[in-house]
């Protein structure tokens, strides 16, 4: 019989040095920067590192106390060392975080997420919870989309009488971000695209059909203080214009390639070099990465399948991230430009959700099957949203917006049921996350 | 060396790491091995589970930053994170069994496979054994016998009390000699 010592001491034989495969290392690396790169923002910032401090007092205080200090009078310095700190710091607090807003791009913290459900834009806190209906009108009202400094949002909103199936005449409306005090920016619009904001908030731009066979782009002011801009009053048709990060170009899907214009719409430059059926898919044209050096975009080749391209703004050809025995469409770039999302044809069931690096070199396959929706990032860079609208075993609740928490991770997803989500409705993106100030 | 430049050195470690991504990157490559062994070994040398509780002690480490004291060195901090991953896992393996109730069929099981008994420095089999154990056996085997720790402490970090775990920690070690083919052993 063996003795419980000497069943210690086999299980002990397992407790070895072992290395971590090398595809795990790099992966998790990647992933883990994410998270440390939040984390360093949030040092950086006033509050941040203030908390830090603190904190960092705070244990240095126990630490020296600990293994010496038995006296009361120690103990009591400790104690009011540390209330002073405390005190200080909420001070701090709430004196600082007021009327705190986020940068206009890169990491920021997490607000409430927006989505279409039921015809209407809805919002719900990160988990789901405390979900709020924002729009109430006769029509439908879709594509939501928060400002960058996470105090307005902007949507479509189709006339009443349009057939929910193939809506044509749409309204571009800004409102707060609780929905309050919308303001029509540009009446029944055909062919009217994502809605796309300036970095500072201030302009949002869109393309429309200004015939019954062209579409332009638009900017225009989101207070609704002056008419819209029309970007390419003399050039080819242009649409899905997306802003720079610095906000002083726009890029724009045109009949020719991919351009990039002036915010005025001028000096236009052709950034593609090869020929495609039509780039950017159901009025999604292209996304600027956040150091503002590369735009990712999808477009159909003459003989093959959408793909994803990133094209840099140094006159390089550009470069297909995709795979090419799938379709892949709706890519984007989580907030600190390490990582790219996109969606890609899977078995049937749906496409897939892919995260690749900044090169494109493929980190991991999201488990499970959505639709042919945008992924949205999360502020923090953590949580992705993908949208789901196809019911089927194995989506009992139906039509869905899921946040998946911890993109490197395999927590399970939050699902915020969104019915009413079709394709027939053809929404480039059914949900956008809340900037806010990181805490 | 004083407790306050001890603190300041962990704290300075940490805070360096965090301070660019190369630093980052070269800390984190620094520090895994260490972690994903000590996690991978008390999880019956399951690879993917290794794996997964080895970030997520990373994330959690980042995220309480600035909790840590720097009593130890920043590595062992980190192997205290794993474990109440750890233990959280096998609490929530726990739950599951419960659920399913299959705790008798793995039982069954393990009587069966007293058939054939390896030799004993084969760590696979040895692994193999830990891992058919169910989950409270195995986490109280990974913290007493693999971490040492006093079977009350171990009985904190699983959410028992200590007679309960003292009772655990027995059935664990017949079930492992069980499962590893040592019941007939004559040594």
């Amino acid at each position: 019989m063996m003795t419980d010592d000497r069943i210690d001491a086999l299980i002990r034989r397992l407790d070895v040095q072992s290395s971590p495969a090398d595809g795990f290392v790099g992966s998790s690396a990647a992933d883990l920067l994410v998270v440390a790169r939040a984390a360093r923002a949030r040092d950086a910032s006033r509050i941040g590192r203030l908390r830090r401090d603190v904190g960092t007092a705070l244990t240095s205080v126990g630490a020296m106390v600990r293994p010496s200090s038995t006296t009361r009078s120690g103990v009591a310095w400790a104690v009011l060392v540390a209330t002073l700190l405390l005190a200080a710091a909420l001070v701090a607090l709430l004196v600082g975080g007021q009327h705190r807003l986020p940068p206009p791009f890169g990491l920021a913290g997490n607000g409430r997420i927006a989505f279409m459900a039921d015809g209407h834009v809805f919002t719900s806190a990160p988990d789901g919870s405390d979900r709020r209906q924002l729009t109430f009108g006769d029509g439908t009202e879709l594509a939501p989309t928060f400002s960058p400094d996470g105090t307005k949002i902007a949507y479509r909103q189709f006339l009443p009488g349009e057939p929910a199936s193939d809506p044509q005449l749409a309204d571009v409306v800004v409102a707060d971000a609780d929905g309050r005090h919308p303001r029509v920016l540009d009446r029944a619009a055909q062919a009217l695209s994502n809605i796309a904001w300036s970095p500072d908030s201030a302009f949002v731009a869109y393309s429309r059909a200004v015939s019954p066979d062209h579409e332009r782009s638009f900017v225009a002011p989101a207070d609704g203080s002056g008419p819209p801009h029309d970007l390419g009053a003399s050039s080819d048709d242009s649409w899905g214009p997306t802003w720079s990060p610095d906000g002083t170009h726009l890029a724009m899907a045109t009949l020719r390639g991919l351009f990039v214009v002036r915010r005025d719409g001028t000096d236009p430059v052709k950034l593609t070099h090869g020929s495609y059926v039509e780039i950017g898919q159901k009025g999604e044209g292209a996304e600027w990465s956040p150091d503002g050096r590369s735009i990712l975009f999808s477009a159909g080749s003459p003989d093959g399948p959408t793909q994803v391209y990133l094209v840099g703004l140094d006159g390089a050809p550009e470069r297909q991230i995709s795979v090419d025995d799938w379709s892949a469409n709706a890519a984007s770039w989580s907030p600190d430009g390490s990582r790219i999302a996109y969606m890609r044809s899977g078995d049937g069931s749906g496409p897939v959700a892919v995260i690749t690096d900044a090169t494109g070199h493929e980190i991991r396959q999201l488990p499970g099957q959505y639709g042919w929706y945008q992924p949205t990032w999360s502020p923090d860079g953590r949580s992705l949203i993908l949208t789901d609208d196809h019911p089927g075993p194995a989506n009992d609740v139906g039509p869905a917006v899921r946040v998946i928490r911890e993109v490197a991770g395999k927590a399970k997803p939050i699902v915020i049921p969104a019915p009413g989500v079709t394709l027939d409705m053809l929404p480039d993106w059914a949900a956008s996350w809340q900037r806010v100030a990181l805490p | 060396m004083t407790a306050r430049t001890t603190v300041a050195d962990g704290a300075n470690e940490l805070r360096a790491a965090l301070g660019s991504d190369a630093a980052f990157e070269a800390w984190y490559r620094r520090s895994l091995p260490r972690v994903f062994s000590y996690v991978l070994s008390r999880c019956g040398n399951d690879v993917s589970l290794a794996e997964e509780l080895s970030q997520q002690t990373f994330v959690a480490a980042i995220g309480q930053r600035v909790r840590f004291d720097g009593r130890s060195d920043v590595t062992t901090w980190l192997c205290g994170i794993a474990r109440h991953k750890l233990a959280d896992h096998f609490r929530a393996l726990e739950r599951e069994e419960r659920r399913r109730m299959n705790l008798e069929v793995r039982q069954i099981q393990l009587s069966d496979s007293g058939a054939s008994r390896p030799g004993l420095d084969d760590r696979a089999a040895i692994a193999d054994a830990l891992r058919s154990l169910p989950a409270a056996q195995r986490a109280v085997l990974a913290f007493v016998v693999l971490d040492d720790l006093p079977v009350a402490e171990a009985a904190r970090l699983m959410g028992k009390s200590a007679a309960a775990t003292h009772s655990l920690l027995h059935r664990a070690r017949e079930a492992f000699r069980h499962a590893y083919g040592g019941d007939s052993d004559d040594d």
